[in-house]
């Protein structure tokens, strides 16, 4: 197991170099000059020699792989450069936006498991009945319902209409709760879908059919085998969606105004704030590669078949 | 033989499932009666309906007519732990018909309450078991060692009709004849009444004393495996000979 644990780590580290020299490759050759977009958004007239000295104090004249090399020295130091937006440093601008996005994904994933747990868990043990179909039905319409749609009927409904919500999330609670849902609400149909999809495949094992003849309790079954097996299943599906939240949440972000590290990325893709952005980047492939690796090391612990 | 010997029968049983649209005949008019200490074999081609009927005869499922009985009792449509209090299952993959968490210390004796460590090793040793696999899970376990172990497990809880499903076609032909010698002394010394459902039917012809032969959800033939055999009257049954000579 160790011996496992340590082999996918090593690989882990091999993926975040990829990914870094990915991350700043693709910056190097992305279109449009942040020397310039700098100095326009500053109000200066530019001329080539204002150009060329902006460039040389950014550093932007020196080769690709000194640049990279430097920058990612940088980052393994924890230090992600200066923004060209404003001369201050990213990391601390990263590190609060990745604090106001946590709060917002795990707030959200929150809500979308009390939503979708029981109703997953009645739909596969109830499955055909009533109770059923109004869960499915849940399921399609929250899959199908792209969440900045959401936001914008639940903005409508509940800044608008009743007035109980503030329409820009100030990150306040309260503020939170919009965002929160809006995100909440399709994962919820996602999560509905697949916890029924996993325990009606475990309802329908033979060890259970087997319990149900030699008198087990029928909620003994459900909690102590069922449940427990599938949980490696469920948490891989919770586990996969929480990467997938921390970058995801990007256009809600935008929506509502939560001062996320989302927003933040948009706002500094639009002044071509390269070092914001390689940030970003360069965190969220982290935090994705890290929740997968704990996921699997817990789906292994789970699941005695897979040693 | 008096009636008083059929510990299990099923009248007229009928069965029918709808899969979009289209009907699917699962059980037609099926009758059946197992005598008290004998092995009945049900056999037929895949989607026969032999595993249907044991679905039903275990209250797994309720048929859309016909009735089942228990010693003359009538119990259709009663719920599984009702069934499971007179009969057990045991499964073609007997791996899978344990918890793959559960040691089979706990999966054993999970709902035999009266089960005493002294019973269990005297089923452990009568199904030739050591009680050190008691600590292991399924997982680390052979497929005849699960097997067997099933077997241990449905003996604990008292029944004395085995439904047993296809449960040597997922092993080894050593191990087949194994289970098989101890599925017959378990009818010899213990008086267990068994239902033995395979595609095999020289297995069958070799441990059954009666043979019920199902082809699409039908009885097709019924009697004892000698006559059965000797002098098939369908021509389903003779295919089956045929196809076993060759």
């Amino acid at each position: 197991m160790a011996k496992q644990i340590l082999k996918r780590v090593l690989g882990l580290v091999l993926i975040l170099l990829v990914l870094s020299f990915m991350v700043f490759g693709i910056m190097y050759l992305a279109p449009g000059d942040p020397a310039e977009k700098r100095l326009t958004s500053q109000g200066v007239v530019v001329t080539k020699e204002i150009l060329q000295a902006e460039r040389e104090r950014l550093g932007l004249l020196r080769p690709f792989i000194v640049r990279y090399a430097d920058w990612l020295k940088n980052v393994l130091r924890g230090d992600f450069g200066i923004s060209f937006k404003d001369d201050l440093p990213v990391a601390p601008k990263l590190i609060k936006g990745l604090k106001n996005t946590i709060w917002l994904a795990l707030s959200s994933l929150f809500l979308a498991l009390i939503i979708s747990f029981p109703l997953g868990l009645l739909s596969a043990v109830k499955k055909g009945k009533l109770v059923d179909h109004i869960a499915r039905l849940f399921s399609f319409i929250g899959n199908s319902l792209p969440n900045f749609l959401i936001s914008v009927l639940l903005m409508y409904l509940f800044c608008i209409q009743i007035k109980v919500f503030p329409v820009i999330a100030d990150g306040s609670v309260k503020g939170l709760m919009l965002p929160a849902l809006s995100l909440a609400i399709p994962m919820a149909g996602r999560f509905t879908r697949q916890i029924r999809s996993e325990l009606i495949d475990q309802l329908g094992e033979e060890y259970v059919v087997g319990m149900k003849l030699r008198r087990v309790k029928g909620r003994f079954i459900l909690i102590n085998n069922v449940l427990r097996n599938s949980l490696g299943h469920i948490l891989t599906i919770i586990g996969l969606q929480i990467g997938t939240l921390m970058g995801g949440s990007v256009v809600i972000e935008s929506i509502f105004r939560w001062p996320g590290i989302g927003k933040l990325v948009m706002d500094s893709i639009t002044a071509r704030d390269y070092p914001v952005i390689m940030g970003f980047v360069l965190i969220m492939g982290t935090i994705y590669v890290v929740i997968n690796l704990i996921v699997d090391i817990i789906y292994r612990l789970l699941d005695p078949r897979s040693f | 033989m008096p009636d008083s010997d059929i510990v299990l029968a099923g009248k007229n049983l009928n069965k029918c499932y709808v899969d979009k649209g289209k009907k699917l005949q699962a059980l037609k008019d099926v009758s059946f009666f197992l005598k008290k200490g004998e092995i009945l074999g049900i056999v037929g081609e895949s989607g026969s309906g032999k595993s249907t009927l044991l679905r039903h005869i275990s209250c797994l499922e309720k048929p859309d007519s016909g009735t089942l009985l228990y010693k003359g009792t009538e119990y259709t449509g009663k719920p599984p732990a009702f069934a499971g209090t007179f009969l057990q299952m045991i499964f073609q993959d007997a791996q899978m018909s344990f918890d793959p968490r559960m040691k089979m210390k706990k999966a054993v004796v999970e709902a035999s309450n009266g089960c005493s460590r002294e019973k269990l090793s005297h089923i452990l040793e009568a199904v030739g078991l050591d009680e050190g696999l008691l600590e292991k899970k399924a997982g680390n376990m052979s497929g005849g060692q699960c097997q067997r172990m099933s077997i241990a497990r449905a003996l604990c809880s008292d029944a004395r009709i085995l439904l047993c499903d296809e449960v040597t076609s997922a092993l080894d032909v050593t191990t087949q004849a194994q289970v098989v010698a101890l599925i017959r002394q378990l009818q010899e010394n213990e008086g267990l009444s068994i239902i033995f459902v395979s595609h095999d039917l020289a297995l069958v012809s070799m441990l059954c004393d009666r043979i019920m032969v199902m082809k699409n959800g039908e009885c097709v033939e019924e009697g004892e495996t000698s006559k059965v055999l000797g002098n098939p009257q369908h021509e389903y049954t003779k295919e089956l000979l045929d196809n076993l000579i060759e």
